[in-house]
């Protein structure tokens, strides 16, 4: 079980959805002890594109610093006042300061910099302290921090500035999963208790994860291990099977309920799909509903032939001419179970190749 | 008096003086009645209904009587009748527009008789559900019903509480018979539970004078935790004897000889229950709010708070797993949920499923310790007061509520607060 647990911190979909509870209003003395909430921090937003601005980009142009023009950092909290933003990206595991995660790092310290107040746009009136924080597993937080230093000192050589920045750790022990941070890190992020904190207590036979508000990240596509990437498909599966029902059960009849791709896809990622930029990503998703839609169908074959048409401009168009249609339709997509399909990554893969 | 009497007097009505009027007569005729202990024809009894669906999609009532098949004859401009359709076309009462997103139905037929017609109505359209007010909620109401009268006035609480998926002992026959068409008559005054049950079922109601329950019920909650499960609480009338019954699934019956006293007395309930539902939608709706500025590109915000509900004690494996099956292994159950459960542990499982009351996602976490809902935007309110009025009736009395990290208790507080009366209605 500890085994699994300590497994399961290095996922970076687990730590994002658990940074997302983190700062979630949840009574003191629940099922998880939300630190950003009490410490002030609330989310600002969720995979947001932030831009370099244009005379810093020029200072990285003479100095030919290897980062990028943006960055879309998986988290940003900030505190009400805005006087601090907290960059947060998820790791699994560090990274070295040639490999292609450096160069984004690079980007988000200066980021966090002195410019972040403008590039979060928050108008002159607030000067506000940026602080780049990577959450991964404690026993990667030694090489993070040396990394994130030679970077910072590569950054400062050009003069240029960057940001506050720390590692918040993750593990686990027989009770508990915890986060571990330096003197430092608590001081920036108002955090009241001593390090290392639980954050959520561990029961006898339980996967200790939090309900997912984002099933599904492309950035973190490959770095999943098979289980961790057959649960998550399913949950994705199981949140397209909820949107379809909800939309069907609340239609009148007769009626044709048209589904598109990006409807769906924006109903179970909360609107996060509309702005991945990433369209690799976007493909291999719809791909992943079109194969969900598919199983569906093929659920009960005869019945749906009649019932549902797909067009590849407009989407699924489930036609309901009577009342018994509608109620068939109903049984028929509410005993479907995403759990019987195949979830396994070779799946997943193949249809990632198109 | 017969259904078809019933049905001619309701025809008969041809405009809203005229029905208050009805009413009201009638009102006071069955309270000379409940006197002699001698009631010759049923009371007026009133059903609070939300119209339920996405603020920019509200229809009218007429259309919505239409889809299931009723015929509606609009009296004025916020007053109808209603009318099956059918071989016997019977007048089954009056409907009311409060507001676009409440109704009120107010009828003279008997209970066993329009609490199955409101059942089905309820059931049959997924835009329209009952009020739902919790056992949380009315101890708060309790507050109001202490403030508006003299202490020597005489009340009445009901409480039900029925651990229908505790399982004493080794040996449970379980059954297999739909629970959702008994969802809602037991919170009737008119059926009993007849059968034994060899677990926690407590049904009885309380008389006395306002101030002996004033200063009684909070420390019998305390000893006895059923006592929180109030599902029904009457608010004396304030011009004679008796009073408006309120139930937890929003039926009011009116036991006063005074049919505007009884209306003064639901719209007074509609406006609090219609603030807490602004108050737990505005705190609970989980969304991604894109707000575009200047540079650079938009600002995806994640705004919202779950709803959690602490178990005052853990639930045993035994009432957890009968629960869980019960409730997703059925198409028709108890909490009207739909939902496959990923098991997470063998006491906690993730349900990324819908609720089939409105036909609306939910996503929950269930544990034998607690329940973590996460409700979309778009997602009615009031899923939230009917989850805790059936987790207060069939699994936990004294369970906490909070949305985000307030307590439910608060919520309905500040509700309640600034709610008097306004001009229009």
């Amino acid at each position: 079980m500890i085994q699994k647990v300590e497994q399961l911190c290095g996922d970076p979909l687990f730590q994002l959805n658990l940074a997302i509870w983190l700062a979630q209003p949840i009574p003191r003395s629940f099922s998880i002890r939300p630190i950003f909430y009490e410490s002030g921090f609330s989310i600002y937003s969720v995979g947001l594109l932030l831009a370099l601005p244009p005379g810093l980009r020029l200072d990285i142009k003479k100095h030919a610093l290897d980062c990028q023009d943006g960055a879309k950092p998986d988290l940003i909290l900030a505190t009400d006042n805005r006087e601090k933003l907290c960059i947060l990206e998820c790791k699994r595991a560090s990274f070295g300061v040639d490999s292609s995660t450096a160069k984004q790092s690079r980007t988000l310290m200066l980021l966090s910099g002195p410019v972040v107040s403008e590039v979060m746009a928050l108008g002159q009136q607030v000067s506000a302290q940026g602080i780049l924080v990577y959450l991964t597993k404690t026993d990667q937080m030694m090489n993070l921090q040396n990394t994130l230093k030679e970077l910072s000192r590569e950054i400062n050589v050009m003069k240029l500035k960057t940001g506050e920045y720390d590692c918040l750790g993750i593990k686990s022990n027989e009770k508990a999963i915890l986060i571990e941070y330096s003197d430092k890190l608590k001081r920036l992020m108002n955090f009241s208790d001593v390090s290392p904190l639980e954050i959520i207590s561990l029961e006898d036979d339980a996967d200790p994860r939090p309900l997912y508000f984002i099933p599904y990240d492309p950035s973190v596509f490959n770095e999943q291990s098979e289980d961790e990437e057959k649960l998550c498909k399913r949950i994705l599966f199981e949140r397209f099977l909820s949107h379809v029902l909800s939309k069907i059960g609340s239609s009148s009849v007769p009626s044709e309920v048209l589904f598109t791709k990006e409807e769906i896809l924006n109903g179970v990622t909360f609107g996060l799909y509309s702005i991945w930029d990433d369209n690799d990503a976007k493909k291999h998703i719809k791909k992943l509903l079109r194969f969900f839609m598919d199983s569906l169908m093929n659920s009960s074959k005869l019945f749906f032939q009649n019932i549902i048409t797909y067009q590849e401009e407009r989407g699924w168009i489930f036609k309901l001419e009577n009342q018994e249609d509608y109620e068939e339709v109903i049984k028929q997509v509410g005993k479907f179970k995403p759990e019987s399909m195949d979830l396994a990554k070779k799946k997943q893969l193949e249809l990632f190749d198109e | 008096m017969t259904d078809i009497n019933i049905s001619k007097e309701i025809m008969s009505i041809k405009s809203r003086d005229q029905m208050i009027r009805f009413l009201d007569g009638y009102s006071a005729e069955r309270m000379e009645e409940l006197d002699e202990r001698k009631t010759k024809r049923p009371l007026v009894k009133s059903y609070m209904l939300e119209h339920v669906g996405d603020t920019g999609k509200m229809k009218n009532v007429m259309d919505i009587m239409s889809l299931l098949g009723i015929h509606t004859t609009q009296i004025d401009e916020k007053l109808y009748k209603l009318q099956e359709v059918g071989n016997n076309q019977e007048y089954m009462g009056f409907l009311e527009v409060l507001t676009l997103r409440y109704f009120v139905f107010y009828t003279l037929h008997e209970s066993q008789k329009s609490d199955k017609w409101v059942r089905n109505l309820v059931f049959n359209s997924p835009e329209i559900d009952h009020v739902w007010l919790s056992g949380l909620t009315f101890n708060v109401l309790w507050q109001k019903v202490v403030q508006l009268n003299r202490s020597n006035r005489y009340t009445k609480i009901m409480f039900l509480h029925d651990s229908i998926y505790q399982v004493d002992g080794e040996v449970h026959k379980e059954s297999e018979e739909d629970e959702d068409e008994k969802e809602t008559t037991e919170s009737f005054d008119d059926v009993d539970i007849i059968d034994i049950v060899e677990r926690r079922a407590s049904k009885f109601s309380l008389v006395d004078k306002i101030s002996i329950v004033q200063d009684k019920l909070k420390k019998l909650q305390e000893l006895y935790s059923p006592l929180y499960a109030i599902n029904q609480l009457r608010f004396p009338s304030p011009i004679g004897r008796g009073g408006h019954d309120f139930y937890d699934n929003g039926k009011v019956t009116n036991r006063s000889g005074n049919f505007r006293d009884h209306r003064s007395h639901i719209v007074y309930i509609q406006r609090i229950y219609d603030e807490l539902m602004k108050i737990t939608e505005n705190k609970a709706w989980y969304s991604i709010q894109k707000k575009s500025i200047t540079t650079p590109g938009a600002f995806q915000r994640l705004v919202g708070a779950p709803v959690s509900i602490k178990f005052s004690e853990n639930l045993s494996k035994e009432t957890f797993d009968y629960w869980i099956k019960s409730t997703f292994g059925r198409i028709r159950n108890r909490f009207r949920l739909w939902g496959n459960p990923i098991r997470l542990g063998s006491q906690k499982v993730h349900i990324y499923g819908v609720d089939k009351h409105l036909w609306q996602p939910i996503f929950m976490e269930i544990t034998d310790k607690h329940l973590n809902a996460i409700i979309p935007k778009g997602t009615c309110g009031n899923i939230v007061h009917r989850l805790v009025t059936n987790i207060q009736r069939y699994i936990d009395p004294a369970a906490s509520v909070f949305v985000g990290d307030t307590k439910y208790e608060e919520l309905v507080n500040q509700s309640s607060k600034g709610v008097k009366y306004d001009t229009e209605s």
